[in-house]
């Protein structure tokens, strides 16, 4: 949810159908409300619901809808345009929006992003997501929901790809599994890294070097000279790739890059990225440990 | 899952010539020594020696003996008339108070001599590979030692 043209079906786009930044100036204003559903993991589905951020619209959802809209709602993903005018207006939408869910669903999980960071000059981009957050935070808190999760966002960098893996990564129940797991299967196979990613969505579950965007994570990857935009670049690339392989009527299950770079499916619903340290040790062993290792991710 | 840097330093203990003091005699050591798939004959991890660059073998040439060994021994093994011949030795140990056997092949391949048994209860083949001036009897004896030391992976079927 967000004022109009904050760039929310912008960013739908991006992340869920594979546009490209620019591709979404082709976007017109979402009407009323678009729902997509998006089988994620398996076992969830994803029932993305864009609503339109007209005021006509807007009026609408907190008067005759709002039974409709904000009920078992688990996710409310709010949108800032940096740039507004009328940020008191914003914000004034954004806690009658808070309002209706406190009422109809008091377990929501919120998140802010602060949209089209991109406007803003660079050195006055953590003062301004500061002072925003504290505002909203304050606000939120109001309302009884203390947890208030933002990131400062654009679609023409990586920041809006790691802020929707987080928002995802925080539905997803065994993330601790997962995460000790990968480190364990990256000792055994004397990997550099291994990743793993959502399958349709390609959107980063975890690393083996650590959570993404945390303060420990980004020391890490200094001292390992990793590029701190792999993530959405490998994403970027495999989903482009998969696309290819629908054309020869064949969906994507493993490539193998060089004897090092390993890219195959390990449970139903995700995909491990692993970079190995040594390129000879012979396909069948790290593919036999794969599927060994299917076990552990389900 | 198999620990790949374990087997393969195992693999290349194995490669080690053998030499015998009361007589004046020694082996070249091994050409190669590989863990193959009895499912599909592929190499899931090898040795090679190193140190004699005439003996050694590349690895797409290792694949391919790897293949044929395979095909040979599972024919083998589906035809008893074939386990009575002087070149299968049937060998029986014990282990962990558990008792193993298997049977060890030797195989000619070209100007090659080759030995192979199958770790029992698994999907695997160790597969030692060592030029013709290596006797036959002597790889059996290795090859009986040496899956001793592959006690781990008995029984290790493939996912």
């Amino acid at each position: 949810m967000g004022r109009s043209g904050s760039g929310k079906s912008s960013m739908r786009s991006i992340i869920f159908s594979n546009y490209s930044a620019f591709d979404t100036r082709r976007l017109g204003a979402t009407i009323d409300v678009e729902h997509s559903h998006l089988r994620f993991l398996g076992n969830m589905t994803l029932n993305l619901w864009d609503c339109g951020g007209q005021d006509v619209f807007m009026e609408n959802y907190f008067t005759k809808q709002k039974d409709h809209i904000f009920q078992m709602v688990q996710v409310l993903i709010h949108v800032f345009d940096v740039e507004s005018q009328e940020v008191i207006k914003d914000i004034e939408i954004f806690m009658r929006s808070l309002k209706q869910l406190k009422k109809y669903s008091p377990d929501a999980k919120i998140f802010v992003l602060l949209h089209k960071m991109d406007l803003v000059q660079t050195d006055k981009r953590d003062e301004l997501f500061q002072i925003m957050m504290n505002k909203l935070q304050q606000t939120s808190s109001e309302y009884g929901f203390n947890d208030l999760v933002g990131f400062p966002t654009s679609i023409w960098d990586e920041s809006l790809y790691k802020a929707w893996s987080q928002i995802v990564c925080s539905l997803i129940p065994n993330m601790k599994d997962h995460q000790t797991n990968l480190i364990k299967f990256k000792s055994i196979l004397n990997a550099y890294e291994i990743i793993l990613f959502e399958k349709s969505t390609f959107l980063v579950i975890c690393s083996s070097n650590g959570n993404m965007g945390s303060q420990s994570k980004s020391l890490l990857n200094n001292e390992l000279n990793l590029d701190p935009k792999r993530f959405e670049k490998i994403s970027n690339i495999m989903k482009t790739f998969k696309q290819s392989c629908t054309k020869l009527k064949s969906g994507f299950t493993t490539l193998i890059l060089n004897d090092s770079i390993y890219v195959t499916e390990i449970s139903s619903n995700m995909v491990c990225f692993i970079v190995l340290n040594d390129t000879d040790q012979p396909k069948e062993i790290i593919m036999e440990n794969i599927q060994k290792a299917k076990k552990e991710f389900f | 899952m198999i620990d790949s840097a374990n087997v393969k330093a195992l693999l290349e203990n194995t490669l080690n010539g053998i030499s015998c003091q009361n007589v004046p005699f020694r082996t070249n050591a091994l050409s190669s020594s590989v863990v193959l798939s009895s499912k599909n004959g592929s190499i899931i991890s090898y040795a090679i020696d190193n140190s004699n660059p005439e003996s050694s073998t590349s690895l797409s040439n290792l694949k391919m003996m790897s293949l044929l060994s395979k095909d040979k021994w599972n024919d083998d093994e589906s035809q008893p008339s074939e386990q009575t011949t002087k070149s299968c030795y049937q060998y029986q140990w014990n282990a962990k108070g558990t008792g193993y056997k298997t049977r060890i092949y030797t195989y000619e391949i070209e100007e090659l001599h080759s030995c192979l048994a199958q770790i029992p209860g698994s999907d695997l083949i160790l597969l030692f590979v060592a030029d013709s001036s290596f006797p036959y009897g002597l790889l059996v004896l290795k090859m009986k030692q040496a899956l001793l030391a592959f006690h781990d992976m008995y029984g290790y079927k493939l996912g």
